[in-house]
């Protein structure tokens, strides 16, 4: 299979809302209760397969969460294909944040695709509720996706991710 | 740069280089750096491949290799070789080559872990802050749902915090009571509610008591507090959590159930209250007083105890009857007393039920009637001696008006050139009302006089009068006024002394002509009607006859021409009413009654003024006798 994209995509969000998990569990299928902040930023590549022919890598930039005191450095998000806001469906401050994160995407790269994954859904009811109360926020920002996610139970990770890429694809192609 | 030198610089500062070229190429001299990225045989590798954090930052390397930039740095890089390490990674143009850049590694492992110690901890701090605000807003939620007000406070009795319905309830907002003790909020209860809450923390468990709480706009509730604690270390020890019930409304039922209590109890008629199946369960003390029985004795009994054998099976089905049927029965019944006495009782029954229409208690109303019910016996027992009574003194009335009938003047003396006519109309009762017109030698005597009151004593007084009025007229005949001075004295001396009468009493004489002398006690004035249409009052009048000693009337005299009518009348003709209340009266109104009635002859001008009094009354009943008397001289 050839190799023959290469995708920066980047996580931001609120701290412990679980940018590493969701990384962890689309790359190597793994979860872990336990909480490690992260510090700067990780690097974590993962070929996918966009279609039987062809194959592409994902660069996968787990940045150290965000917030008023500690700001992501641009360089972080420069050259990034995709950017992924993850939320904490338990802390309704950090969907209520959203908007200000895909301000700094945008500000970077102003046709960056943006995606909204409201994780830990495992842990309310009604998740699909709050997808309601983050659109309401990003209104206008050309969100391609939210959706809520679960890194503990793997709900909609694949499909965030395989939305990601096959919506890349297309703008290669479209090009 | 010496080997020496490069290797101290990697091994004690963790600073590793490669040299990048103009095809983003790297090419190492410091092999320390395969060792530090756990990397294999490293050469001429593209730069991505090795730091694939520099993919999509290509243009930024370029701008180093030529020279556009100084440096290019991304700082704090991620990776786990053998274990993590963090580095920062810079570019920098090589001063001295076109074209040609340096790549420089600078390890932050040990701060950055260092960093992430203090991050990880901080995070956590803000995640159980947030925890904790989620609580307590969840607290909060949870306190506010609850529809009773609620409150807690600390153990020295300070108000902590409250729920929203304690707010709506008490008109405190949670800042106001913040920090207060009740005694400030609450002044006329706190003594109870520091009481309590001392009693609450010596003994544990829980407490509730009824309080009144003047709300913050003055008005008072009454509440019922149950209060219970909990230990926490932050609010001495102790906190105190009260919820309150609002029973204002159930206390002023209580208020009025209490009145209605002290009403029943103080009732002047005897209640019992049964229950569905007819047990009494409440009796008052005027029930104990009318039936001897206490309320000891009777609780829990069936009121048929009471039955004294009187009234048959039907009645008592009736009764039940009324009950079910129209809610109510009320009726006399006899009962028997504890003492065995039979007492008669005005009594009412009736049904009390729930909500739902079902009959749960039943109400007996009873009033003892015995000595009323004896008394009408014996008013029946007198009544039938009365009627016979009362029939005799109708028999005797009856009599009295016949005889008094038989006093009036029928026939007058037939005097040529005089015409003499009377109408009399009596009331039912026997009037008081009196004439006489007897011939002298010279003319006439004219008597007509009105006695006080009516009835047989009237009738009795009326004879008398007759029989003096004429066994002395022919002793004063022509002096009238001395004929009324000898009845007045007669009168005040000797006949019963709350009755009087006015009169007229006069002598027509022909002896000259004609001429009138007359006196007047107290009577309506005669009224003089001439032929040519003139007519006038004659005369004055003294006061009436038969009250006072000594009294003096005076007399007086007018001449009577040919065609004059003279009239004669009782109070009866100008205190006739009509039914708009108006009344003939004494004075002009009178003499054209009497004018308008003038005809030809006496006789039609009686009739015509009777025939007026008539029309004028209309529908109106006649209050008293009226009696005219007329002459004519023709």
């Amino acid at each position: 299979m050839a190799s023959g994209y290469k995708w920066k995509v980047v996580m931001v969000g609120d701290f412990a809302v679980g940018k590493t998990s969701l990384v962890r569990r689309f790359v190597y299928d793994e979860f872990s209760d336990s909480y490690l902040t992260t510090i700067g930023v990780k690097v974590t590549k993962k070929e996918v397969a966009v279609s039987d022919a062809i194959s592409a890598d994902l660069l996968l930039w787990d940045i150290a969460g965000s917030d008023k005191f500690t700001k992501i450095l641009p360089e972080y998000i420069r050259g990034a294909s995709a950017g992924i806001i993850v939320a904490d469906l338990t802390r309704r401050n950090t969907i209520e944040n959203i908007p200000e994160h895909a301000e700094l995407l945008r500000s970077e790269n102003p046709y960056m695709d943006i995606y909204v994954a409201l994780n830990k859904s495992d842990l309310v009811e009604n998740a699909e509720e709050y997808v309601e109360l983050a659109e309401d926020g990003t209104k206008g920002k050309n969100i391609k996706l939210t959706i809520t996610t679960s890194a503990k139970d793997g709900s909609n990770i694949d499909d965030l991710f395989t939305r990601l890429f096959n919506s890349l694809l297309e703008g290669i192609q479209n090009e | 740069m010496p080997d020496g030198a490069i290797k101290i610089i990697s091994s004690k500062f963790g600073i590793y280089y490669a040299a990048l070229s103009s095809s983003l190429t790297l090419s190492f001299t410091d092999r320390n750096i395969q060792d530090y990225l756990g990397l294999k045989e490293l050469n001429d590798e593209y730069l991505t491949d090795i730091f694939p954090e520099l993919f999509g930052l290509e243009n930024e390397i370029y701008d180093v290799l030529n020279k556009k930039k100084e440096k290019f740095s991304l700082n704090t890089i991620n990776r786990t070789v053998k274990s993590e390490i963090f580095f920062n990674l810079h570019a920098f143009s090589d001063p001295e080559k076109e074209n040609s850049a340096f790549i420089i590694i600078e390890d932050i492992t040990e701060g950055s872990l260092s960093l992430r110690m203090v991050q990880q901890k901080r995070n956590e701090m803000i995640l159980r802050n947030n925890e904790l605000i989620r609580r307590e807003e969840f607290i909060t939620t949870l306190l506010n749902t609850i529809p009773d007000p609620v409150f807690y406070k600390d153990s020295s009795g300070r108000y902590i915090g409250c729920n929203r319905e304690f707010e709506n309830f008490t008109g405190f907002s949670r800042d106001d009571i913040a920090g207060k003790v009740s005694g400030i909020l609450f002044p006329e209860s706190h003594d109870n509610y520091d009481r309590f809450d001392r009693e609450l923390i010596n003994h544990g468990g829980s407490v509730n008591y009824e309080a009144g709480i003047i709300k913050g706009n003055g008005e008072k509730f009454y509440v019922i507090i149950n209060k219970s604690f909990f230990t926490d270390a932050e609010y001495g020890g102790t906190v105190i959590v009260g919820v309150m019930t609002d029973i204002t409304s159930r206390k002023q039922m209580e208020e009025q159930l209490q009145i209605l209590g002290t009403a029943v109890e103080h009732s002047p008629v005897g209640i019992i209250i049964t229950d569905q199946k007819g047990n009494i369960e409440y009796s008052n003390p005027r029930f104990s007083e009318i039936s001897g029985y206490s309320s000891a004795e009777v609780i829990g009994q069936n009121p048929r105890f009471l039955k004294s054998g009187f009234h048959d099976n039907e009645f008592y089905l009736n009764l039940w009857n009324a009950v079910s049927n129209a809610g109510i029965w009320s009726g006399e019944i006899l009962n028997k007393r504890k003492n065995g006495d039979l007492a008669w009782e005005l009594a009412s029954i009736s049904p009390l039920k729930d909500a739902e229409g079902n009959i749960t208690h039943y109400v007996g109303i009873e009033e003892d009637i015995t000595e009323l019910k004896e008394t009408m016996n014996m008013l029946e027992a007198n009544r039938g001696e009365l009627k016979g009574r009362i029939d005799t003194m109708e028999k005797n009335l009856m009599i009295a008006r016949i005889a008094v009938d038989a006093l009036l003047q029928k026939d007058f003396p037939r005097i040529k050139s005089l015409d003499i006519e009377c109408r009399y109309l009596p009331l039912e009762q026997i009037g008081g009302d009196f004439y006489s017109v007897i011939p002298d030698e010279n003319g006439v005597n004219i008597f007509i006089c009105d006695i006080s009151g009516h009835g047989v004593a009237a009738a009795l007084f009326l004879s008398l009068l007759k029989y003096f009025s004429e066994s002395i007229i022919g002793e004063y005949s022509g002096r009238p006024g001395r004929y009324l001075e000898e009845l007045n004295f007669i009168y005040w001396n000797k006949i019963i002394s709350s009755y009087f009468f006015t009169a007229v009493a006069g002598n027509l004489s022909f002896k000259n002509g004609m001429n009138f002398t007359f006196a007047n006690g107290g009577h309506p004035h005669p009224v003089l009607l001439k032929e040519n249409g003139e007519i006038f009052f004659i005369g004055d009048n003294d006061t009436v006859v038969g009250v006072f000693e000594n009294q003096k009337f005076r007399e007086f005299e007018t001449d009577i021409e040919k065609g004059d009518m003279l009239l004669f009348y009782t109070d009866g003709i100008p205190e006739t009413h009509n039914s708009s209340d108006n009344i003939i009266g004494y004075d002009a109104a009178l003499l054209e009654f009497f004018l308008k009635g003038k005809r030809d002859t006496l006789e039609e001008t009686m009739d015509a003024i009777i025939k007026q009094i008539i029309d004028f009354r209309g529908e109106t009943n006649q209050e008293d006798d009226i009696l005219l008397l007329g002459f004519h001289y023709v």
